[in-house]
């Protein structure tokens, strides 16, 4: 598995496992397309003080019982992410690794993706 | 924190508190290098750019907003300093910030957070740091986690960046004395503060 130039040493981490979960992400695009699935890194190109293990993947949520009140808060509280719609998919082990980071949400996992992965092809957007 | 956002009219930023992350810390509380407080939201997303609310907040009024007496909306439209700085971060990488001071009550209502929604932190204040003499029984270079035992409990979390290295020298099950902030984990049914996790500011 091939990873991107710019992750730091040791990212993904040595303890984020092979991905194979059900996800849900926060997506632009109906349906979702690559840019719907890029890093803080990748999407802001030069204007992080540096690559980090964080800022290297993104944010998705395990929990589906728990997406609808999770997003609904997200979306009143943060304008950036208000129009975005929820997508789910199921993930597997040539789409990258996953971590369970719960700092801010139970459910919040890190996912870091291989170059050369089409992983919008497993999303479909499951509600506006 | 190495990975908030450069702001240069703001000074260099020291994140304060996450409130929300979605692939970064997208409202959060940071200061300055002269202890300014800023409240700082991700308002606003074109195909160009994405848009950026900072506002001034007193120590009181950042208690205020973290306890919910006053809500994310008015956190903004009705900020202390009457203005709020509105910066523009094209997604393109060899272009400027742009930056804006606004009159709040003249910010686009979509950008806010919606009226009613509280934090309703139950803690007092923004975390302070806090000493703690203890034995370094655990650290993870990799993952930045450290472990750090006292008589009275055991801190669990992240070591900063500023941290790191002393860490990294340190030895295992010697004892040092640490400088912590606590950092706290929200109920995703009650959303009250349920676990405390730490970060390490310091080690000596």
């Amino acid at each position: 598995m091939q990873w991107p130039d710019y992750y730091p040493e040791d990212c993904p981490p040595k303890d984020a496992k092979p991905a194979t979960e059900t996800v849900y992400r926060l997506v632009r695009h109906d349906p979702p397309i690559a840019g719907d699935f890029q890093s803080s890194w990748e999407e802001f190109p030069g204007r992080f003080r540096e690559p980090t293990i964080k800022n290297s993947g993104i944010s998705v949520y395990t929990d589906s019982e728990d997406i609808p009140r999770l997003f609904e808060r997200l979306k009143n509280r943060i304008g950036h992410l208000r129009n975005r719609k929820t997508a789910r998919g199921k993930l597997n082990p040539t789409l990258g690794r996953i971590q369970h980071t719960p700092s801010y949400e139970s459910s919040h996992h890190t996912w870091w993706k291989p170059i050369g992965v089409e992983p919008w092809f497993v999303f479909e957007v499951i509600s506006e | 924190m190495v990975y908030l956002l450069d702001i240069p009219e703001l000074g260099k930023l020291e994140l304060v508190e996450v409130y929300e992350y979605y692939d970064q810390p997208v409202l959060y509380s940071c200061k300055n290098a002269s202890g300014q407080l800023y409240l700082v939201v991700a308002a606003a997303e074109d195909e160009k750019k994405m848009t950026w609310l900072c506002t001034a907040v007193s120590d009181n009024r950042l208690n205020q907003i973290r306890s919910g007496f006053i809500d994310l909306h008015d956190a903004f439209a009705e900020s202390e300093n009457s203005y709020t700085i509105q910066v523009k971060v094209p997604y393109e990488q060899n272009t400027s910030i742009m930056t804006d001071y606004i009159q709040s009550k003249q910010l686009p209502e979509e950008m806010l957070p919606l009226s009613g929604e509280c934090l309703n932190l139950k803690s007092e204040g923004p975390p302070s740091a806090f000493i703690v003499t203890g034995i370094l029984i655990g650290a993870v270079l990799r993952s930045k986690t450290f472990e750090i035992e006292t008589l009275e409990k055991t801190y669990i979390g992240t070591i900063t960046d500023e941290a790191f290295n002393t860490v990294r020298n340190a030895t295992l099950s010697k004892e040092y004395t640490a400088e912590l902030q606590e950092i706290t984990q929200r109920s995703k049914i009650t959303n009250e503060i349920v676990n405390p996790k730490y970060v390490l500011l310091s080690l000596k």
